[in-house]
């Protein structure tokens, strides 16, 4: 069942891409309720954006290093 | 997907159909439980294949601990493969086609990985874990990994959703163009997928469960 192994673990390669895009959109979500809540429009969604476009890149990074392992 | 012929005033279409599955499947399933034999019939094969086939497949990932998960797993792939499947019967309509079912479906996931993940490695350890390894940027990097752990609720779900919805669509416009014979493509089209879907989604929940299991071991090996 070595085979089916290999398989599973490529199944999570496939999520990378969408991965990527959500996070941003997540990053981007929070960012603008909070800017809401506080009313400082511009900034904090800028803020959250960048942590957003952090947490895909952290995504593939992290399935990079499990296929480069 | 036009409109289930099974119309409860106030409730949506989605709701009604997942109860008349849940229905069917219950009853089909007690049926079959009763009935079981020693040299096992067609139907019986079918399901017992099944069943071994996602044993296997959580071994695989998890070793014997995996067997924990089998009713959790078995059931989210029944729900799912009956539920997408649903709509290939005129007629009916697919509960899972409707966001609501599919974001339902992730937050079990969501919650069950986690859950195992504090339970694996106490409460404090595991958001340790998201903290990151080095101690002075780890206001910076929680946030992030909170945001990475939404995003695989909402790739979870959208997928299944959009998927299913797409193809029922893809059969309605055929049906609207050409009512005759092409639609059975986008029907093959919604068969096959129900499958893929179904498998993605449990692999999916199988691979997040194991990760969260076994994340700290590999935090070590990698920094």
């Amino acid at each position: 069942m070595g085979k089916l192994k290999d398989y599973i673990e490529r199944t999570s390669y496939m999520m990378v891409g969408v991965q990527f895009a959500l996070a941003i959109f997540i990053g981007l979500a929070i960012g603008y309720w909070l800017d809401k809540q506080f009313h400082t429009f511009p900034w904090l969604t800028i803020f959250w954006f960048f942590i957003g476009l952090a947490a895909g890149f952290k995504n593939v990074y992290r399935e990079l290093k499990k296929i480069s392992k | 997907m036009e409109g289930s012929v099974i119309k409860i005033v106030g409730i949506p279409d989605h709701v009604t159909m997942t109860w008349l599955m849940m229905a069917v499947v219950l009853t089909f399933a007690y049926i079959l439980g009763k009935n079981l034999k020693k040299f096992p019939d067609r139907v019986q094969v079918i399901f017992e294949s099944l069943t071994s086939f996602i044993v296997y497949t959580l071994e695989d990932a998890m070793g014997s601990y995996g067997r924990k998960f089998f009713p959790l797993i078995a059931g989210l792939a029944v729900f799912i493969l009956v539920g997408n499947l649903m709509g290939l019967i005129p007629g009916l309509a697919q509960p899972t086609a409707n966001l609501n079912t599919t974001l339902a479906l992730a937050i079990i996931s969501f919650l069950v990985y986690n859950y195992e993940g504090i339970k694996k490695h106490g409460f404090i350890n595991y958001f340790k874990h998201f903290a990151g390894p080095i101690p002075w940027m780890a206001p910076l990097m929680f946030p992030i990994e909170v945001v990475s752990h939404l995003s695989r609720i909402l790739s979870l779900s959208f997928r299944l959703f959009g998927n299913m919805f797409g193809d029922e669509m893809v059969v309605m416009v055929l049906l609207m163009l050409v009512p005759f014979l092409v639609p059975v493509a986008g029907e093959f089209i919604v068969f096959a997928n129900s499958f893929l879907q179904t498998f993605i989604f449990c692999i999916l929940t199988v691979v997040y469960i194991a990760t969260a299991i076994e994340e700290h071991e590999e935090e070590h090996v990698g920094y």
